[in-house]
């Protein structure tokens, strides 16, 4: 019943008929690749003589372009849509840091939904040549997967440009502190750019722009928590706003909000260092089902065979598989839940 | 219904049901629950007290009692903050009542948002120190540590060094729950050990002989 390739009879009679239709589409395009191959070679030949872009001109940059096009494309088709609209303010933070060849957030989810049909179509055609066809089910699993795979590779990227940006944090702030007494932000900020380098050189560059075209210092700071969703600004953004009104000046503000974050990161790496030996012995721990799992492969793999004949047995294993996603978020939450303000 | 009543007071606008709603879901839910294990399923007998005096418990303490602590520990990190405000205005040569007042009004945190609701009740005829006793806040300490600033004995020189006071107490309570939430984390460890780990290395290792039984 939960299957997730059909073996039917009916279906298993026309598939020859896949095959060929599917081997005439490879040789068009193995035709239509030889062709712009040709095309290439001539504008080889003329390129000493005319004025020509610093790069090479390479058959894969041509596709990945044309690919982008047709993105660009599909998301001003779809620039009306509300419902994806919604889901596209997630991810206009990752607009220049995880790619530059996206524009908007909206190109972000169609190139993820792009991405999942074609691993469905390429998936599909292998099958197809074998003998096989996806069932919905399968169907459905192969959008997901593809789907999620995609999703966490985008969030994987821009979690790792945050994860840098709050490792040196404090140092930048230090110095920025330092300056604050001689110099005007601006200068002091960039002075700090020339000293860094990598995310934070990228995002303090933005924070500079914004301070060029004329907002003020707490919207610069609010447009940068609300790129980079690190609280931090957001509570430096708050004690500018604050202070002035109390009765204080900005290098108060400055002062009191680098005393109260050090105070967090100190309890933090207070946490941090106390439960280190528990998470590492639970991270250990937590290889043992794999190293189990892989005993199985290597010396009785026929052990799992029996196991998926069974829908028992396929029940057993999302169990499995659940339980220890379980397990480890679980671990992750009560060790290493955040100390915040 | 009192106990309740005061911790989802307590709770504020964050409780996520009414105390007379929650009671009555409470019971209508155990009610059901416990019927059906019994008569329905047609197992043992033994079961179905066991497991309904778990969900009537744990229906209050996840409800209810983790929001709460939740809650309150977040409320005395703003509280922190708050007065370390209240403290620079102060220095800047502000009094106490209008320290008070400024920071709550520019400030967002639930405890300027408290403040703001008794200064309403202080246009409407009632004194500070009235409106201040009658605030139900979450922590005791706040309250105390409001209370004690707004008292009239103060003179202004000694009002900094009550700050400092204040400040030290709410930071160091702070540091107390720190390490309590920290001396708390092998048992709940033990608790995910045992009921998640255990059996997903028993199911790995007995499947086969599961599937057999089954088939």
């Amino acid at each position: 019943m939960i299957s997730i390739l059909n073996d039917n009879n009916l279906v298993s009679s026309n598939i020859p008929f896949f095959q060929i239709f599917l081997l005439l589409l490879i040789i068009l395009l193995i035709l239509i690749v030889k062709r712009f191959r040709m095309s290439i070679k001539h504008e080889n030949r003329i390129k000493d003589f005319s004025i020509a872009p610093d790069e090479d001109i390479l058959i894969i940059n041509h596709y990945r372009m044309n690919y982008i096009k047709f993105i660009n494309y599909l998301s001003f088709y779809f620039r009306d849509s509300v419902f994806l609209n919604k889901y596209a303010k997630y991810y206009e933070p990752y607009v220049g840091i995880v790619n530059n060849y996206y524009k908007s957030g909206l190109e972000f989810i169609i190139s993820e939904i792009v991405f999942s049909i074609l691993t469905l179509l390429s998936i599909d055609i292998l099958l197809i040549l074998n003998g096989y066809i996806l069932t919905p089910f399968g169907f459905v699993m192969t959008i997901l997967l593809s789907y999620g795979f995609i999703a966490f590779n985008h969030y994987k990227k821009f979690n790792n440009y945050r994860k840098e940006i709050k490792k040196s944090f404090y140092e930048f702030m230090t110095i920025l502190l330092a300056l604050l007494k001689d110099n005007s932000f601006i200068q002091s900020l960039d002075l700090v750019i020339n000293k860094t380098k990598g995310s934070v050189n990228k995002e303090l560059n933005k924070m500079k722009r914004d301070l060029e075209y004329g907002l003020s210092i707490h919207d610069a700071f609010v447009r940068c928590y609300e790129r980079t969703k690190i609280r931090e600004f957001n509570i430096i953004a708050e004690y500018i706003y604050v202070i002035p009104n109390i009765g204080g000046n900005t290098s108060d503000s400055f002062d009191l909000s680098y005393t109260t974050l050090l105070e967090k990161s100190k309890m933090e790496r207070k946490v941090f260092n106390k439960t280190l030996g528990m998470y590492m012995f639970l991270v250990l721990l937590s290889l043992i089902p794999l190293f189990v799992f892989l005993n199985y492969l290597v010396f009785n793999y026929e052990y799992f065979f029996y196991i998926t004949s069974t829908i028992m047995g396929r029940l057993i294993i999302f169990a499995i598989i659940i339980l220890y996603l379980v397990y480890i978020l679980s671990i992750r939450f009560i060790v290493r839940g955040s100390v915040r303000l | 219904m009192t106990k309740i009543k005061n911790k989802i007071d307590r709770l504020g606008y964050h409780a996520p049901l009414n105390y007379v709603k929650f009671t009555r879901i409470r019971f209508l839910t155990t009610l059901f629950l416990f019927i059906y294990l019994l008569f329905i399923l047609t197992k043992d007998y033994f079961y179905a007290p066991i497991i309904t005096i778990l969900y009537y418990n744990l229906f209050r303490v996840v409800l209810v009692d983790w929001p709460l602590n939740i809650y309150i520990a977040r409320y005395e990190r703003e509280a922190i903050r708050f007065f370390e405000l209240v403290k620079l205005s102060l220095t800047k040569g502000n009094n106490i009542e209008n320290a008070l007042e400024l920071t709550a009004k520019y400030f967002n945190s639930e405890l300027s948002y408290a403040y703001i609701a008794a200064l309403i009740e202080v246009k409407f005829g009632k004194s500070l120190v009235e409106a201040i006793n009658d605030m139900e806040l979450p922590s005791s300490i706040v309250k105390n540590a409001l209370v004690s600033l707004t008292k009239k004995e103060l003179k202004s020189k000694n009002k900094l060094e009550v700050m400092d006071n204040v400040i030290e107490v709410l930071k160091n309570n702070a540091d107390i729950e720190m390490q309590k939430r920290i001396n708390k984390v092998p048992l709940q460890v033990l608790v995910v050990l045992l009921v998640i780990f255990v059996p997903l290395m028993l199911l790995i290792i007995y499947a086969k002989d599961i599937v057999m039984i089954f088939n």
